[in-house]
């Protein structure tokens, strides 16, 4: 058991804005993961993941909430994605070739082909983006800046970083599509 | 009187000027521009939690957008999980001609 009290939340905005935005969390993964469980469960590990985390000024804690318990659901996609597919891998394997050993090797080389595809799509996209998209894309995306930084950097408003982005977005989309 | 009201309506009318999709209006219509609209909209900075509870109010209303969300944040990842690779065979690709002409005397 997980226990919840007392918090400390005066001390710890983060803790404060989780006990402010259970609910909201709570929806929002419940809509993402189609599941009333997999959001509390999902909830549960923000909170744990945010009690093991020192004190500190989060610009936005609230917003930061989101985006945490969204990294901690897309880790866990990626697991069950890797999982689901090893599985089918075991399954055709097993019943064509009975061959153990190239159970892994052909789920590791389809996962690298789709990647490769996929990788030399957006790399295609990219190349042809018009000058200012590609560099807001580059420094946003491929160096981690944030909108804010991106659009200093490149002196224009960050609404006009956020119009680069969306561009380089739908046309990456469109491309590798799917 | 009106602006006295204004808890109620926050009650009764839930669609905010910050609940609508952002900055591209061109985008309405099709999930898959929507869903790269919010995605880009939470991914700011600039981001609150009453953006987050606008997304969600926006994924609730049907399939197509929350599947569309989905597959726009999943590319968005690979992109970000790429980022080296990409950033290689991008980077020589920058341009002189962004410099201007080369300068012949």
């Amino acid at each position: 058991m997980v226990r919840q009290a007392p918090l400390d939340d005066d001390r710890n905005p983060l803790l404060s804005a989780y006990l402010e935005r259970r609910a909201e969390l709570v929806r929002y993964f419940r809509v993402r993961l189609r599941s009333d469980e997999g959001a509390e469960d999902l909830v549960q590990d923000i909170y744990l993941k945010i009690s093991s985390l020192p004190a500190s000024d989060i610009g936005n804690p609230g917003a930061y909430l989101f985006r945490l318990g969204t990294n901690l659901m897309l880790d866990r996609l990626k697991v069950q994605r890797r999982a689901a597919r090893r599985d089918a891998d075991w399954r055709d394997v097993h019943f064509s070739t009975a061959g153990g050993q190239d159970i892994a090797e052909g789920s590791a080389a389809d996962d690298a082909a789709d990647a490769h595809q996929r990788l030399a799509r957006i790399i295609e996209v990219v190349n042809e983006l018009p000058a200012p998209a590609r560099e807001a894309f580059r420094l946003h995306k491929l160096e981690g800046l944030t909108h804010a930084e991106t659009a200093r950097a490149m002196n224009v408003s960050r609404s006009s970083v956020e119009k680069y982005m969306m561009t380089c977005l739908k046309r990456i989309l469109a491309k590798v599509g799917r | 009187v009106a602006s006295l009201g204004r808890d109620d309506d926050n009650l009764t009318n839930p669609l905010k000027p910050w609940m609508s999709p952002p900055i591209d209006q061109k985008a309405c219509g099709a999930p898959e521009d929507e869903a790269i609209g919010w995605l880009v909209r939470v991914q700011s900075d600039a981001a609150t939690a009453q953006d987050w509870v606008a997304l969600t109010a926006w994924l609730e209303i049907s399939e197509a957008h929350a599947q569309a969300f989905a597959r726009a944040e999943q590319l968005s990842g690979a992109i970000v999980d790429s980022a080296h690779e990409i950033a290689a065979a991008t980077r020589r690709r920058t341009p002189d001609a962004q410099l201007g002409p080369p300068a012949v005397v």
